[in-house]
């Protein structure tokens, strides 16, 4: 095995991904019971908020940026065919995450950091809680570093090259999550740490709000990055065809770096310190981030086109069946774009300024969160792994028929939750709530849904053992497997060279500045200039 | 299957993706429908804030 391609590092980031994912499942499965109200015994809101910021933190924070690394690392030196740019320093910001991952799991299992995965104040965590979370954050800036370094030095040693399309796409996450982290870096470091240890007694709830949702909406595409870096290198090759364009996936992925940063206000929408001429500004921008996902979406379902024609597909849809569906990465993409159709017609409704007002902190929101993360951005990383597990361990995945039980268990967990949890949201339930011992016919109008989503979570904490399953069993006991090397898709029309804005991130760094002045400038500024007032912490 | 010629290899390879658009013009269609249903259906009936 070479090590220039860095598979352990890879391994170890994805085994702690996948464990974290692991127990985020199984809490999530306690709290749509405890929800419920069919087992009273369990009902506990001070445990209910444990497990649910619990949750949330492991599977938005933990799951997603040691993925995004592993996946990082391993995809950067097998593409550009080099080494890390420090290998020291990779491995450190593993251990950095790894450490700010276990001491915030400290104040989250002890009841000390019930503060939900967005950790708002006037709530407030015990300080251990905000140093996990600057380590984890510096842990993966770590990784931003050290791919943004592979890229200069890549192309330094081959100029005017197009850089291999993987790596586009790693080096624009990484601006990209460079910019997003910027917003709860400043909030954790400049006030919920300082409040939190005592330094301060109140803290500006409106300027955290702010700050937080400058890094609300991009981490979304922090998390989809990887997942759609998979859609465009490695998915039409696993289906047995090419990639439709490779244009088109630089297209997509400067779009999301430049326009998912200064969208955060649809976050705000209801918020009363921000002016509405701002909230509409961040509104058209969120409606322009829809773009590079309808791109990704027609690039990557047309490329799956020329895979099923290849293999005798015929007609306008006969190509769906001819489709390898036996292949992990080709069913978890399937699975994962459809409900990602159904995720995306939910954002367009919290999108939607007076429509917000709809769904607004209502149970449609983690609803509509849940099919997309998930739904299309937890499948395409099990498909990842499962793509992946072979050439990173050098054995063959044990059980190919468990394997494609654990995504469809997946999926349809994932709509018999997500779905009626939309409907809770129509008919006004709350969220962010632990029960509702209300003896009202609105509350008894919800609980055919409630009962129907323990059904949901009971199918996804069983493709969750199964995933693990499948990854140990398959490392431990799998047939060796002599070909570790990763190929990636080869674009229909070769692409020999590119303009330089479709080759490099100068040029959009510059827009994003601008674009970052005009959303947040003032919106910030604003609370050094008024007057405005802090808050006392409350707690769970 | 038979094996595909190079020729008929090549035609797929440039032939437009119409499956695709055909797949893309059905989801506009639910998803606008959906959005009516929605916009008409559930948020106009509420009425005005009262």
């Amino acid at each position: 095995m070479n090590n220039d391609k860095a598979p352990a590092l890879a391994l170890a980031n994805l085994w702690v991904a996948f464990t974290a994912f692991l127990a985020a499942a199984l809490l999530g499965l306690y709290q749509v019971v405890e929800r419920s109200g069919l087992f009273p015994a369990i009902e506990s809101p001070a445990w209910y908020f444990a497990a649910v910021s619990t949750h949330g933190v492991l599977m938005g924070f933990v799951l997603t940026t040691f993925m995004v690394m592993g996946f990082g690392y391993y995809t950067a030196t097998t593409s550009l065919a080099q080494p890390l740019w420090n290998r020291s320093l990779a491995w450190l910001s593993f251990w950095l995450a790894l450490v700010g991952v276990l001491l915030a799991a400290y104040a989250l299992l002890t009841g000390q950091a019930s503060v939900l995965y967005t950790f708002y104040p006037p709530l407030r965590a015990h300080p251990i809680f905000y140093i996990g979370a600057v380590l984890l954050i510096v842990g993966s800036w770590i990784w931003c570093l050290e791919m943004i370094m592979m890229m200069i030095t890549w192309k330094r040693s081959r100029p005017g090259q197009p850089v291999p399309l993987v790596m586009f796409g790693n080096v624009a996450n990484a601006l990209m999550w460079l910019w997003a982290s910027a917003g709860v870096a400043a909030e954790v470091l400049f006030q919920l740490l300082p409040w939190s240890l005592g330094i301060i007694d109140t803290v500006d709830v409106g300027l955290a709000r702010t700050l937080f949702a400058w890094t609300l909406h991009a981490i979304v595409y922090f998390w989809l990055f990887p997942a759609y870096i998979a859609l465009y290198t490695l998915l039409p090759r696993a289906a047995g065809g090419r990639l439709f364009s490779d244009p088109m996936g630089r297209v997509s992925f400067i779009m999301l770096m430049v326009i998912s940063v200064p969208i955060g206000f649809h976050h705000l929408y209801m918020d009363p310190f921000q002016e509405t001429g701002f909230k509409l500004m961040h509104m058209f921008g969120t409606f322009m981030v829809a773009i590079p996902s309808l791109l990704t979406g027609f690039t990557i379902i047309a490329s799956l086109e020329i895979s099923g024609r290849l293999q005798g597909g015929t007609g306008l849809f006969g190509w769906i069946g001819a489709l390898p569906w036996r292949e992990p990465l080709v069913t978890a993409a399937g699975l994962g774009l459809l409900l990602l159709a159904g995720g995306g017609f939910g954002g367009i409704i919290n999108a939607s300024y007076a429509m917000n007002t709809l769904v607004h902190n209502t149970a449609w929101v983690p609803g509509h969160f849940h099919l997309i993360f998930g739904g299309t951005v937890a499948l395409i990383y099990f498909g990842i792994a499962y793509h992946l597990w072979p050439k990173l361990t050098g054995r063959s995945l044990r059980s190919p028929g468990l394997v494609l039980t654990q995504l469809w268990l997946w999926a349809i967990g994932m709509i018999v939750t997500a779905v009626p949890w939309h409907w809770l949201g129509l008919l006004g339930q709350p969220r962010r709530i632990s029960s509702t011992p209300y003896d009202t016919p609105l509350v008894a109008a919800w609980q055919p849904f409630e009962t129907l989503m323990v059904f949901g979570a009971l199918l996804l904490s069983l493709s969750a053992i199964l995933l693990f399953y499948n990854l140990v069993t398959s490392q431990a006991s799998g047939k060796s497997n002599p070909d570790t090397t990763l190929a990636y898709a080869e674009p229909v029309h070769a692409v020999l060279s590119l303009p330089r804005p479709l080759n490099g991130f100068v040029i959009w760094n510059w827009i994003l500045l601008f674009w970052m002045i005009a959303a947040y400038g003032y919106p910030i500024v604003q609370f050094f200039l008024l007057d405005t007032y802090g808050a006392f912490p409350w707690n769970v | 299957m038979k094996p595909l010629s190079e020729q008929e290899r090549r035609r797929i390879l440039e032939s437009p993706p119409r499956g695709t658009w055909a797949l893309l013009l059905l989801f506009a269609a639910l998803l606008t429908t959906g959005w009516a249903i929605l916009y008409f259906g559930v948020f106009l009936a509420h009425g005005p804030v009262s």
